[in-house]
């Protein structure tokens, strides 16, 4: 299973496909895993149609979901920069 | 420090409503991000891992009252309340928003600031010893020369798009307080044999993947002879 993600075009802000209602959310649980032929798919038609996605790309899930070393890039992706004063994923910018 | 002419400061503001129609041309889809990418690397928007981060150039690491305060309004109004100063003696802002980039560089622009050449492969930012000017040690304010080669590498046409990014830094003082060994170029103020102020020139350093000590390429050189020896290296 896979989910696509991308970066938005506005923002800069991480982003996940979900299937239904077709579109973006910055919420990772929200996101369609996808079988990897169908994400594959689906992927191609991102691609040519990106809209407000900035360089879909797709991320393998484990059994146990996000998180774990493998997952250390997409986690720092989703959880945002640990440093000092930044401010955690559900505190909204400005 | 250098106060930009009329001519200048119209030259930045021109280049601000070229990349905001470009900014507009990307949101439009008339732009593919292909296109759009090293567009705005040359004006310093990079798209990182969270978010767009904008970098700021302060030339020679000086600043004055007005721009500090507009760097923290500009925190505050579209960024999250703070920048990251760099090594390099940049500010960069983390969380820009791609539409709110004109606006920033505007206020950039009114005191005398702006966030050209801070990416892409071409000279960067010239930097110096942060005391200059008031070290105890120092043999040669070291800002003048680094605003020198800051006019001389603006837009320079055969430096604007070079193999990968280029930097340089000067120190006048007797520590180096500028990690000029670790720059591409870096020009330390020395006497020369005949008791007359010059430059020890040092090449080939640099960071990241591929980390590197500089090495002595002249032991002196005439202050006059500065940028056509800079050109031909």
């Amino acid at each position: 299973m896979k989910l696509i993600t991308a970066n938005h075009l506005k923002t800069g802000r991480v982003i996940y496909y979900q299937a239904n209602p077709a579109g973006w959310t910055k919420d990772p649980e929200a996101a369609t895993a996808f079988h990897d032929e169908v994400a594959e798919a689906q992927l191609d038609a991102l691609e040519r149609a990106p809209g407000d996605a900035l360089g879909p790309y797709l991320i393998p899930l484990s059994n146990k979901g996000l998180g774990g070393q493998k997952w250390r890039r997409e986690s720092l992706r989703h959880r945002g920069p640990s440093a000092g004063t930044t401010l955690r994923l559900h505190e909204e910018p400005r | 420090m250098y106060r930009y002419r009329d001519d200048e400061t119209a030259l930045v503001l021109e280049r601000i409503e070229e990349f905001e129609d470009q900014i507009a041309r990307r949101l439009s889809g008339e732009l593919s991000e292909d296109a759009f990418k090293p567009l705005r690397l040359m004006n310093g928007l990079y798209l990182q891992l969270h978010a767009y981060m904008l970098r700021v150039a302060i030339p020679y690491g000086t600043l004055d009252t007005a721009q500090l305060r507009a760097l923290a309004r500009i925190a505050e109004r579209f960024d999250r309340g703070y920048g990251h100063f760099t090594t390099r003696q940049n500010l960069q802002f983390n969380w820009i928003a791609l539409t709110e980039v004109p606006a920033i560089l505007r206020e950039l622009a009114e005191v005398g600031l702006h966030a050209i050449q801070t990416s892409g492969n071409c000279i960067r930012n010239v930097t110096a010893d942060p005391f200059a000017g008031a070290a105890a040690d120092e043999l040669e304010d070291s800002r003048p020369w680094a605003e020198l080669l800051r006019q001389w590498s603006t837009f320079h046409p055969e430096f604007s798009f070079l193999p990968r990014k280029f930097k340089i830094a000067v120190n006048g003082a007797r520590e180096d307080r500028t990690a000029l060994r670790f720059h591409d170029i870096g020009l330390q103020w020395v006497r020369g044999p005949e008791g007359a102020g010059g430059f020890e020139v040092w090449v080939g350093g640099g960071q990241g993947r591929t980390p590197r000590v500089a090495r002595r390429l002249r032991a002196f050189l005439a202050p006059e002879d500065l940028l056509s020896y800079l050109t031909a290296r």
